[in-house]
């Protein structure tokens, strides 16, 4: 074939792509640009309207309207294996939807990006509604995630059970269940692995999952997933439960309460029971005994990934037993309230977790095992997330600088918080100095209460890291100055900035950030702790306007921020490309203030008071 | 002596391009390909032999290029078996291969059609998705003028098929 087109059509050879690989280029592409292809040429349509290019299908605010979605019943519906929609999605919608859906498999619902405010006036398709349309079209549906927070009714469920057999993976989101949900979901779907009931705070709505309901969904379905938000009372009922899961291989728990003791049962029922377990996740249970902890390390050798709270009775000998026990851990998120002082079982921690992508390590209590933190970051050669919550003796800056300059390379992502008191300016000049190799992949870099000072600012932006930083996260940072922010400004490829409780920051330094080359560049920016002058002039909006790229803006805590500001922002060159406007704990704003921002198209206004 | 260790540690084999070029590479790098994993299998090539394995739709330029990804990406994990619904991302695609990316059109194509040949499946999926890329946020005659596609639909045609796809256009 090649030989036969001239060469000016081999150089055109995109248009006429072998169709493998020209929907292997489609598979990355949304519906919109689907569509355009479809309109490029004859070939390119032939490839982009294939049945399995449409396959999975999402159905937001953002992307379809009414009349489209209908159109969408006629040509493509047939083909829908899986279909997302947002709570903004009506009744009438999802039924013209789903009239012929009838291979669908997959149905997930997402909370919509648009206020609640705006999306009241829509009103969105109630759960009753979407398991009735579901239960009218959809047989083969083995997958159901909720977000909508209203009732799910027993009878409900259990009419959609029965049309609805083949059910594998239930998500009931923020949904409140009646206490015989559980029930009829056990004995209708025989095949259900999957159970994810936790978005709900638990204290609102002490009914939510009861013992009786666990139990029932325990012994009567294969679970393999079990995720569940309860009340503390309620983890030995959870514990008896977990006997009957033999399969479990994922289990996240949530309390809500930070207080408590005797929960180191469930420890050893999952230790007794789920051999398999790849992810555990029990973020505010708290660890009472280094004995318990060790079982679950022993007889649960296979977890990937797992988020723990050890208490202060447990020892810090078992630092060194997750090294020994879990070798394959990629993830490990770890907060501990023991004290930490043998660097050996720290480093044995980073010997035997070698494969660790991710690492949270946040220290409660007193911390000097300094030597040992950095044996285990050299030892994690694969790392990328790194978060370090770490209390050192304010005189540490050698052993700061040890630990960041044993940071493997390839950390995209870091998180440092190491000193009460701040991380000191010697230590900073090290990580920001260092040799280039020290962090040329970081993207995200956040540094909570750092010393930075405007000369360390210079040697950030002229650094390695500085080159290649997209996102900087800054919070107390006591010493930064207006000035800095125009040296970050100047940052090559900083897409994102995010500052919170800057003190020395002023009007003048959103003026300085607005002259450099942020100006065109910047896509996020959150500004924290308000830099209004106290009598209402908003002329600080003077000078976001000139950000003509943003498109993510969060304002946090401007007390003296009105719908006025908000206004000169609407009529201002930023307001252009802006999507997302957050407006976070100013009292003297209200929901109205977004209205002239969304006259033109349709932005995601987030509002809340506290 | 020094250097017939390290041969006997990493074995090399020969590679000839489509225009007789020879490239000497070591085993391991280019087993990535799983083309040549199962040419030499079949054959039973033996490591030792001095044969080059022909390579008759690659070009020594494009085969140059190949050979540099596989290099820099011979430490990675073997690729997984990715199910049905696999990430429609193209956001990760890693600095370093930004930069290989970074080549004329017609390069760009030859690299998807030899890594496909090939059957380098990493490379294939960097590939595609520099070109998703370009597509990303384009109008049809945006898309038609990057890649240099005529368009072929007559005004009816054409007509049709932008009302079939007028449903989803949010742009």
């Amino acid at each position: 074939i090649m030989t036969s087109l001239t060469a000016a059509e081999q150089s055109n050879s995109f248009g006429s792509m072998p169709l493998m690989l020209l929907s292997n280029v489609f598979h990355y592409l949304d519906q919109a640009d689907l569509s355009s292809c479809c309109q490029v040429s004859r070939w390119w349509n032939q490839v982009a309207s294939r049945p399995s290019t449409w396959k999975s299908l999402i159905y937001t605010m953002d992307n379809m309207s009414a009349d489209q979605a209908k159109r969408l019943g006629r040509k493509i519906c047939q083909f829908i294996v899986s279909l997302t929609i947002d709570t903004s999605v009506s009744a009438m919608q999802l039924r013209i939807l789903l009239k012929r859906a009838c291979n669908l498999q997959s149905f997930t619902q997402i909370e919509c990006r648009f206020s609640k405010h705006y999306t009241t006036m829509i009103k969105g398709a109630t759960n009753a509604e979407i398991l009735a349309a579901l239960a009218t079209n959809c047989p083969r549906l083995q997958e159901l995630v909720l977000v909508e927070s209203s009732n799910i009714a027993a009878n409900g469920l259990s009419a959609f059970a029965t049309s609805c057999p083949q059910i594998k993976r239930l998500d009931v989101g923020k949904s409140c269940l009646s206490p015989d949900c559980c029930i009829v979901a056990s004995q209708k779907w025989p095949g259900l692995v999957s159970f994810t009931a936790f978005k709900l705070k638990i204290s609102r709505n002490a009914q939510q999952l009861s013992d009786a309901s666990l139990q029932a969904l325990a012994a009567c379905c294969p679970l393999r997933e079990l995720m569940i938000g309860v009340k503390l009372a309620s983890i030995g009922s959870v514990s008896q439960a977990i006997l009957k899961c033999p399969l479990l291989e994922k289990f996240v728990c949530f309390t809500f309460e930070k207080t408590g003791s005797a929960q180191d049962q469930l420890l050893i029922s999952l230790a007794t029971a789920c051999r398999g377990l790849k992810t555990i996740c029990l973020p505010d249970i708290k660890i009472q005994t280094t004995e318990a902890l060790e079982s679950l390390l022993v007889n649960c050798p296979a977890v990937e990934s797992t988020t723990l709270f050890a208490g202060r009775q447990v020892l810090q000998h078992s630092l060194q037993l997750i090294g020994r026990n879990w070798k394959q851990l990629r993830e490990l998120n770890l907060t501990v309230e023991f004290e930490v002082s043998a660097n050996n079982y720290l480093a044995d921690l980073g010997t035997g977790c070698c494969q660790l992508k991710q690492l949270h390590l946040s220290f409660l209590a007193e911390f000097s095992a300094t030597d040992g933190l950095s044996c285990l970051l050299k030892s994690c050669k694969k790392l990328i997330n790194l978060k370090l919550i770490c209390p050192l003796p304010k005189d540490s800056s050698p052993v700061l600088t040890a630990i960041i300059s044993a940071q493997p390379a390839q950390v995209t992502n870091l998180y440092l918080s190491v000193n009460r008191s701040g991380i000191d300016a010697s230590s900073l000049a090290a990580l920001l100095a260092g040799p280039a190799a020290t962090t040329p992949n970081l993207g995200e870099f956040t540094l909570s209460r750092a010393d930075l000072s405007p000369e360390l600012v210079s040697n950030l932006v002229n650094s390695a890291t500085g080159g290649c930083l997209k996102s900087l996260q800054l919070a107390n940072c006591v010493c930064l100055t207006d000035d800095c922010l125009a040296s970050l400004g100047c940052l090559p490829c900083l897409k994102e900035i995010r500052l919170y409780k800057l003190k020395l920051i002023t009007n003048y330094g959103v003026l300085c950030l607005s002259q450099t080359n942020a100006k065109r560049q910047l896509k996020v920016l959150t500004l924290h702790n308000g830099y209004l002058d106290d009598n209402l002039t908003n002329v600080v909006f003077d000078y976001l306007a000139s950000f003509s790229g943003l498109k993510t803006l969060e304002l946090r805590f401007w007390s003296c921020l009105t719908d006025a500001g908000i206004a000169k922002l609407a009529g201002s060159e930023c307001a252009h490309n802006l999507t997302s406007l957050t407006v976070a704990g100013s009292a003297l704003v209200t929901e109205e203030a977004a209205a002239p921002l969304r006259q033109h198209r349709q932005l995601s206004f987030q509002y809340k008071l506290a | 002596s020094q250097l017939s260790n390290q041969r006997a540690a990493m074995p090399n084999i020969k590679l000839q391009s489509s225009d007789n070029e020879i490239f000497e590479v070591e085993l391991e790098i280019a087993k990535q390909s799983n083309t040549i994993k199962t040419m030499l299998e079949d054959l039973s090539v033996s490591d030792d032999s001095d044969d080059p394995v022909p390579l008759p739709n690659v070009n020594a330029a494009i085969l140059k290029k190949v050979i540099a990804w596989c290099t820099h990406h011979k430490d990675d994990p073997p690729p997984v078996e990715e199910d049905e619904y696999k990430e429609r991302r193209t956001d990760d695609i890693p600095t370093w291969d930004l930069e290989f990316m970074k080549v004329d059109q017609g390069t760009l194509f030859e690299i998807i059609l030899a890594s496909n040949y090939l059957d380098i499946k990493g490379l294939l999926d960097v590939a595609c998705k520099t070109v998703a890329n370009m597509i990303k946020g384009k109008s049809p005659e945006e898309i038609r003028k990057t890649f240099n596609i005529k368009c072929d639909f007559t005004a009816e045609e054409l007509e049709q098929v932008r009302k079939e796809n007028e449903w989803c256009e949010e742009k």
